[in-house]
């Protein structure tokens, strides 16, 4: 019998798993800082706060992977994967990395234009609208950051030859 | 007092809040950016009308961030965040207009008290501020640090956890008292560590537009549909007067925090938050739309930018970011910030109050108008909406630091 109060959040192994991966790797990517005593040897150094938080993750992670379990193992809204709309966030997702990967080459502007019309019709927006939408933005931007506050958008290998 | 009301000193007055509201209410473009690119332009004006310019900037800017967050749940800067707990909840009901209006009348109303416990108390508050010492300020920093376990409603050990995670996240690049570099892996963007700007972008921007990838996005935005016209406006004055107290309150607090040099108005608001969750006869109802929820911090985080100049005045010492950027304005037009700038630029100094003090009133103007312009612009298809946040979030983090690290981030 679930003694819980109806209004707490159900306990979640992803986000159990989740803290305890990022547990592990603040101790482990940790032990790395430098441990050198700033006065006498009661100063630990720039090396105790993050390893304790880490361990206070690692824990905490692991006390909601257990409650996870106990209570049936699933979370109460279900797994992400299998929700409307869930192949829309996984596409925008790898829009972003895609983004991020590319605007190298690509340059700021037409990257831009592309994550944009690439955004708007994952959202079922009409090709004419995404795109009058895409160009629109990037110019807005172009005025406003490149013209007006002077900000130097990247321009890609691609954009330098247009 | 006369001739701050010429049109020489009106007009930029007027299109500096304007530049304020753009600036504010985009997500990326912090109070700070703003003023630090209008105080060039300022220059060029004489010093009243380079001051109002200057003042008109910061105070309508930490306003215009309420914005966006009430309407897309996303702050327009970091003062803003606390603002989205309640404002936009309020929204989703079909009454944003309602919240910003009332963030609206709370914002000026904190930013005339914190104008006049400037105006009465400056030397005395400053005094005080300068005697915070390093214990102090560690046990302000766990204050806020407990107020993230404090709005985790429905679960207070995900808020600490949720805490723990920022602060593990905040260790990263060199830490400030012994310079060694911890989790930088050898990049030199992490060497100055993880940049606030961005990760909030991510945190409250990137998330909302991923969020709206979960079905019933246009269902969600008929919910936004709302009242127009002057009812806002009658509404979010009875709901001023009924929490009256409260924005008192909050003001002050909001005041004596941003009077604290390097605390500033995301503080304000948070703590001022807090202290009105702890204190209200209905604690459950913040988080979903409460009145409260969005007359503490909207009060208090205006009042702290009136707050911040008091150590800047009194004693040279910024009291935040803008105040950091406007004391070197102040040198360029004479004005000596420290124990006798009243005798020594009084008349000033004066202007500089009374320009603060009529900006709370025009900003009732100015943000009016911006509402209602955003208002209409959020009535588009939110697909198109998120598009919109989308660019300015990654344009926003990209011109901070003029880095696609932080894009990245």
């Amino acid at each position: 019998m679930n003694s819980r109060d109806p209004g707490e959040m159900a306990p979640s192994w992803p986000l159990g798993l989740f803290l305890i991966v990022v547990g592990l790797a603040g101790f482990g990517f940790g032990q790395g800082i430098p441990a050198d005593a700033v006065g006498n040897n009661a100063d630990p150094g720039p090396r105790l706060f993050p390893l304790a938080l880490s361990l206070i993750l690692f824990l905490g992670g692991g006390g909601e992977l257990i409650r996870s379990f106990r209570s049936g193992g699933v979370s109460a809204s279900g797994p992400l994967w299998k929700e409307e709309g869930a192949r829309t966030f996984f596409a925008v997702g790898g829009l972003l990395c895609g983004f991020f990967l590319l605007v190298p080459w690509l340059g700021f502007s037409l990257g831009m234009v592309l994550l944009v019309l690439l955004f708007l019709r994952l959202k079922r927006v009409s090709w004419k609208v995404a795109l009058a939408t895409a160009f629109a933005l990037v110019v807005v931007v172009r005025f406003l950051f490149g013209w007006l506050f002077r900000i130097q958008l990247p321009e890609g290998w691609l954009e330098s030859f247009l | 007092m006369a001739e701050l009301f010429h049109y020489s000193v009106l007009l930029p007055w007027v299109i500096g809040m304007i530049f304020g509201i753009f600036v504010g209410a985009t997500p990326g473009l912090t109070a700070t950016m703003a003023v630090a690119l209008i105080v060039p332009v300022s220059f060029h004006l004489e010093p009243n009308a380079g001051l109002a310019l200057i003042i008109g900037v910061s105070f309508t800017a930490i306003f215009a961030g309420d914005i966006p967050a009430t309407f897309l749940r996303i702050p327009g800067t970091p003062a803003s965040a606390a603002a989205t707990l309640d404002g936009y909840p309020l929204a989703r009901k079909g009454k944003g207009p309602f919240a910003l209006t009332l963030d609206l009348l709370c914002s000026c109303a904190g930013g005339l008290v914190g104008v006049v416990l400037l105006m009465l108390l400056a030397p005395q508050l400053a005094r005080v501020a300068l005697k915070f010492s390093n214990f102090e300020y560690f046990w302000l920093g766990l204050l806020g640090l407990s107020i993230s376990a404090l709005v985790s409603q429905k679960s207070l050990w995900r808020g600490l956890l949720a805490a723990v995670l920022g602060l593990l996240l905040a260790t990263v690049g060199e830490d400030i008292v012994s310079g060694k570099q911890r989790y930088v892996f050898g990049s030199m963007e992490l060497m100055s560590g993880i940049s606030f700007i961005p990760a909030m972008i991510g945190l409250f921007g990137l998330s909302e537009v991923l969020r709206s990838c979960f079905g019933r996005s246009e269902a969600e935005g008929a919910a936004m549909e709302v009242q127009g016209g002057t009812a806002p406006l009658v509404e979010g004055t009875f709901a001023l007067w009924k929490h009256k107290f409260l924005c008192l309150k909050s003001a002050v607090v909001g005041t004596l925090i941003g009077a604290l040099p390097g605390a500033g108005a995301d503080i304000a608001a948070w703590g001022a938050y807090g202290l009105a969750r702890k204190t209200s006869k209905q604690p459950e109802t913040f988080g979903q739309g409460a009145e409260e929820g969005v007359v503490a911090p909207t009060s208090a985080n205006n009042a702290a930018v009136a707050g911040a100049w008091i150590p800047a005045l009194i004693f040279g010492v910024p009291g935040d970011a803008v105040t950091a950027i406007v004391l070197g304005a102040l040198t360029m037009y004479g004005i000596k910030p420290g124990p006798l700038i009243f005798e020594q630029s009084g008349g000033q100094v004066q202007s500089i109050l009374w320009i603060a003090f009529f900006t709370q009133f025009l900003l009732l103007v100015c943000g009016l108008v911006g509402i209602r312009v955003f208002s209409r612009l959020l009535r588009l298809r939110k697909g198109l909406v998120m598009a919109g946040v989308l660019v300015f979030s990654i344009v926003g983090s990209y011109a901070l630091n003029n880095s696609f690290f932080d894009v990245g981030v």
